[in-house]
């Protein structure tokens, strides 16, 4: 089990798309994206026998992903300058025709983020793994160590906190736009 | 599973239409690099397993437990190596001349020197001297025999005197080198802790050197390749102050010295006594009347 050749093909190479893909979209920068996987791949070398022995390694290795991805969330804001740049080009996207369009969907991306960032890690990472990676509660307890009731209020915590900061957004044109 | 709460939903909806999953071809194939890169590493098993055990074995060697033991066992053989009679010959070179130079040193720096020295004489008699000295160099000799002083030569920085106690007569001499009386001579280099300290530094050879550990004393063994016959000094020394006690000078033998080779002269020596500046004032005793 614990053959470095076998932990790659069985634990990782499996979930290499949902690692890549979980990062993304949180981070949503690409170099951000690259250096963050980078860092959850470190984690989980380090973290392999760990990992092996993990009831379930795939969702470990998941949770790692969403970890570092939260932490590269908080440094985000160093590279928002560079994102507003890339907002050109949206521009230019069939569904957003103005300018006002796209600034207000770039700003309340931009509060979804910062609330997100907000969250105790804990209560970011269970609600993450609800949300992006449809996981259930039994595996996001497993992941963080904790009992499925636990798990539970972390999500519904995390989810409260966001409702009340981002309450103004409910009627969004974000999601307008999107429907 | 339960139904989420509508007031959730809504939440979950915005969530996941920020985070949305619309990664760029660009960044999938860069990040599928970083992947490629990683793989790598658990393909090239050996030269990883290689860095491991060289590295584990660094980590072993410097383990606390090993350390420790290395330490207790490095402790055992010093301990070892120090109560082994036969130490090295660099070693005892070393102590030897450390030794010396302590003792020529502290020989320099006494305030005062009382030294009784014995001369044994061709009918079995011992002519006997008693020398005196304090800083800054004055210094008195008395010869003596049947206790009584026959002479008395006085040595201060300004004048050199001679008394003869018998004669009642007394003579001034310009130099140390114009002391002619056979008498002096055999104490000659020992009128002071600097000559002695010169003569155990230039004059003599070191021969031998044995600490007398149970008496907390140490024996110098000299050679005076100047003197005539080339005699040997066995001198022994106090290793707390390293002030020499005792010289024994031999007429040289086939073999190392010892008490039964030819005995010539026997000094006792008494470091930083006072001693009243008033004997070196020349004086003659007058013997003759007083008797």
């Amino acid at each position: 089990m614990f053959d470095e050749k076998t932990i790659y093909k069985q634990l990782i190479a499996p979930v290499e798309s949902q690692m890549m893909r979980s990062i993304w979209r949180i981070v949503r920068h690409p170099e951000l994206a690259e250096d963050t996987l980078q860092e959850a791949l470190i984690i989980i070398w380090k973290k392999r026998e760990r990992i092996c022995c993990h009831p379930n390694p795939h969702a470990l290795i998941l949770k790692i992903c969403l970890n570092a991805a939260y932490d590269s969330l908080r440094k985000r804001a160093r590279f928002r300058k560079q994102q507003n740049s890339s907002l050109l080009h949206k521009l230019q996207s069939p569904s957003e025709t103005t300018v006002s369009q796209a600034l207000e969907r770039k700003k309340t991306e931009d509060e979804i983020f910062k609330a997100i960032g907000r969250l105790p890690k804990r209560q970011a990472v269970a609600i993450l793994m609800r949300i992006i990676q449809d996981q259930p509660y039994d595996v996001i307890a497993q992941t963080l160590g904790c009992s499925e009731t636990t798990a539970r209020i972390h999500v519904s915590r995390g989810r409260a906190r966001l409702s009340q900061w981002l309450s103004h957004l409910h009627t969004s044109p974000l999601l307008e736009v999107s429907k | 599973m339960k139904k989420e709460k509508p007031l959730n939903m809504k939440i979950d909806d915005l969530l996941k239409q920020v985070l949305k999953d619309d990664l760029p071809p660009e960044s999938e194939s860069r990040m599928r690099r970083h992947f490629a890169q990683f793989r790598k590493k658990f393909e090239q098993p050996d030269q990883q397993s290689r860095t491991n055990v060289r590295w584990q074995w660094a980590h072993w060697v410097l383990r606390k437990e090993v350390l420790a033991l290395s330490s207790i066992i490095m402790v055992v053989l010093g301990v070892i190596m120090h109560m082994n009679v036969q130490r090295s010959a660099l070693a005892e070179t070393v102590l030897m001349l450390r030794t010396s130079v302590s003792v020529s040193d502290q020989v320099r720096h006494t305030g005062s020197m009382e030294c009784s020295v014995q001369v044994p004489t061709r009918d079995g008699q011992f002519l006997a001297y008693s020398i005196q000295w304090i800083s800054p160099n004055m210094t008195r000799v008395d010869v003596q025999k049947a206790n009584e002083i026959d002479k008395t030569l006085w040595i201060s920085k300004e004048d050199i005197f001679i008394a003869d106690h018998i004669k009642n007569v007394m003579h001034k001499v310009k130099g140390v080198e114009q002391i002619k009386d056979p008498l002096f001579q055999p104490v000659m280099e020992f009128l002071s802790p600097v000559e002695l300290a010169e003569r155990m530094y230039r004059r003599w050879q070191i021969k031998q050197y044995k600490p007398l550990a149970e008496q907390e004393r140490g024996s110098f063994t000299f050679k005076d390749p100047n003197h005539i016959g080339k005699s040997l000094l066995e001198m022994i020394v106090d290793l707390n102050t390293y002030l020499p006690l005792s010289i024994k000078k031999f007429l040289p033998g086939p073999t190392i010295v010892s008490e039964e080779e030819t005995l010539v002269m026997q000094l006792h020596f008494t470091w930083n006594k006072p001693v009243s500046p008033q004997i070196m004032t020349p004086k003659i005793k007058k013997r003759s009347l007083d008797a």
